[in-house]
């Protein structure tokens, strides 16, 4: 199997900007300005402009590791679930866990 | 592997789909053809041995689900090429794995780790000698646990006994094998799981592989047992065990070899007054061989079995001559009658034959002419009626009458039978008929050389491994001037595929052939490597 062939079982693994792209998406903040558009990068004001900035990757927390295995069997790699991504404002995301 | 290199890195937040190796089909030519026809590059599996080069070994992982696809991606896979396997195979002759050789096998342990054994004996260059132990080393490593440690460790088995002592040393009647007392090994069979491995003991026919010899498509090994590794878990790591698996009495089996003792030498009363006593055998004398023996495994899909191929041949005939007098003149009546087959067994069963049956009729003469001093006796014969029957097609000719040829007498011996069966040389020994793929059938009267030999009067026939798992047999018929081969159907574990084909013969003709574990399809009469992956 070529380097682009695993490439494409890449694509077809985590979907072409599918679930992971709207899951990041920034949920609208209630009071905010309306229109306003978030940057994506912290302000000098913190976040208190409503985007979503993690605090530390070191903070987030995950989920009890799953094993992910080929479809023939053969090969297996050991993930941990997302389960908690800290933000900056006292905010937090959770995830459910995978099942 | 490089497989470790290129894996994927799941993205934290993605739904968990499906991943492994989609692409499956026949690699041709370094092209692998998918079920759209579309063809992408793809390492062609190992060849460096023709009969090796289509070699499939199914894996699979014992309880593994199936794979479960919705509708909509079962469409997209379809478009695609894409067929998502819960099993894998190794193809080639050195068990090749989504494109990695993998010199050995994956076992894998009940509680689901996969546990790669690789061979680190080089097979193909070693000749392990029957007068001395057999020794072979491995590796033993964790397989396809991504961020796992290998656990990896070697380990060495011998076998003092290993099937091959203790029997007469074998023969190299037609000057195609250059050591006697070697044998190579190969790895044949390996069931799913891996949990056994079957290794070929065989020699080489060595010509067979050099281009121009005819008999490049038969067999190039002469199997003259098997070892088997059995593979267990013991505490979580894989324990490797050596055996016989079938010595060299059990691959070469003799199941009858009787023969009638010869007619002795009769003088004929009348011909006492004649000179110096002649001796002629006459009387009935009967022979019959048949041996058995195995040409190849396969490992059962389900079930912890090998299936054995095995190659029955057995030969039968009477020849029958009686004694009567004209004056100076002997007159003696031969009738021979032949009956041949060979046929290609599974596990008892047979699943093809060919077969061959001779009636010839003639008279010798042999006159005894006094003349002054000296004395000299001629020998000639009638014409000869001839009834051949090859593989259900019967033929039938009257034959020349030999020419008379005048020997001085006594010094003439005058006691052949008639006819060379060649069963002292060529069917006696089991270990003979390791070299005696060729089964070669043909008759001529015991003036050799005074008597061309009638025609169709040759058949060989030969076992062709176009691969691991797909075996034929294949008559060379030679009949005036037609010389072509005749390849049966071929045999592989999903039963008999193709039709039968005759081709011209080729002196260099070598045919390929390949059988997937997982769809049941195959190919063969390829003219060039195939090997399904």
């Amino acid at each position: 199997m070529s380097a682009s062939d695993l490439r494409d079982v890449t694509r077809r693994l985590v979907g072409a900007g599918g679930a992971a792209s709207e899951a990041l998406k920034p949920a609208p903040v209630k009071g905010a300005k309306p229109g306003g558009v978030a940057t994506g990068r912290p302000s000098s004001g913190g976040a208190g402009n409503g985007a979503m900035v993690e605090t530390a990757f070191e903070d987030r927390e995950y989920w009890g590791s799953v094993d992910f295995t080929s479809s023939d069997g053969l090969f297996t790699i050991q993930v941990d679930p997302i389960k908690k991504v800290v933000l900056e404002g006292g905010r937090s995301i959770e995830f459910k866990e995978p099942t | 592997m490089s497989l470790d290199r290129h894996m994927p890195g799941p993205h934290p937040l993605a739904r968990r789909v499906i991943f492994g190796n989609p692409y499956h089909g026949p690699v041709q030519g370094g092209m692998l053809t998918l079920p759209t026809e579309a063809t992408r590059s793809y390492p062609q599996p190992d060849g460096t041995w023709p009969d090796q080069a289509g070699a499939t070994h199914l894996l699979r992982r014992p309880g593994y689900p199936a794979v479960s696809r919705t509708e909509e991606q079962e469409l997209a896979d379809a478009a695609a090429g894409y067929q998502w396997r819960n099993q894998a195979m190794l193809s080639g002759g050195r068990q090749q794995l989504y494109g990695e050789n993998l010199d050995g096998w994956i076992y894998i342990d009940p509680a689901g780790e996969r546990w790669w054994i690789r061979i680190d004996t080089d097979l193909a260059a070693t000749a392990f000698a029957f007068i001395s132990s057999l020794a072979l080393d491995f590796t033993v490593q964790r397989f396809g646990e991504f961020g796992m440690g290998a656990d990896g460790f070697t380990v060495s088995k011998s076998l003092g006994d290993w099937g091959q002592s203790g029997y007469p040393a074998l023969t190299d009647l037609d000057s195609e094998v250059s050591f006697l007392g070697e044998a190579h090994l190969v790895l044949d069979a390996v069931l799913p799981a891996g949990s056994k491995a079957a290794l070929c003991v065989h020699r080489r026919r060595l010509t067979s592989s050099t281009l121009g010899d005819d008999t490049v498509d038969v067999s190039v090994r002469h199997p003259v047992g098997w070892l088997q590794i059995a593979v267990e878990s013991v505490d979580g790591l894989p324990v490797l065990t050596l055996s016989v698996l079938k010595s060299r009495g059990e691959t070469l089996q003799v199941v009858t070899n009787t023969r009638d003792p010869y007619p002795s030498q009769t003088v004929h009363p009348a011909l006492i007054d004649l000179g110096p006593e002649i001796g002629i055998q006459v009387g009935s004398y009967g022979f019959e061989f048949e041996f058995m023996r195995l040409v190849g495994l396969w490992a059962d899909p389900d079930a912890d079995v090998w299936h054995w191929l095995g190659l029955r041949l057995k030969h039968e005939g009477t020849v029958s001559t009686s004694i009567d007098t004209d004056g100076p003149v002997y007159v003696v009546p031969v009738e021979i009658a032949f009956d041949h087959w060979m046929a290609l067994e599974l596990d008892g069963a047979e699943k093809m034959r060919v077969a061959t049956d001779y009636s010839i009729q003639y008279e010798r003469r042999a006159t005894y002419s006094p003349s002054g001093g000296g004395a000299s006796l001629t020998l000639g014969g009638s014409a000869f009626d001839l009834s051949v029957t090859i593989d259900g097609v019967s033929y039938s000719m009257v034959g020349s009458p030999p020419s008379d040829v005048v020997y001085p007498y006594p010094s003439v011996t005058f006691v052949d039978m008639g006819v060379e069966t060649n069963p002292g040389d060529v069917y006696d020994e089991p270990e003979a008929a390791v070299l005696s793929m060729v089964f070669k059938s043909m008759w001529r009267q015991s003036l050799r050389g005074v008597l061309v030999p009638p025609e169709p009067y040759r058949v060989k026939v030969d076992v062709c491994r176009q691969s691991p798992q797909v075996f034929t047999l294949r008559m060379h018929l030679l009949s005036g001037t037609v010389s072509e081969f005749v390849y049966w159907p071929r045999l592989t574990p999903s039963g008999l595929v193709g039709a039968k084909t005759t081709r011209p013969y080729s002196a260099s003709e070598r045919l390929y052939g390949s059988w997937c574990p997982h769809t049941a399809q195959a190919l063969s009469m390829e003219a060039s490597p195939v090997c399904w992956v």
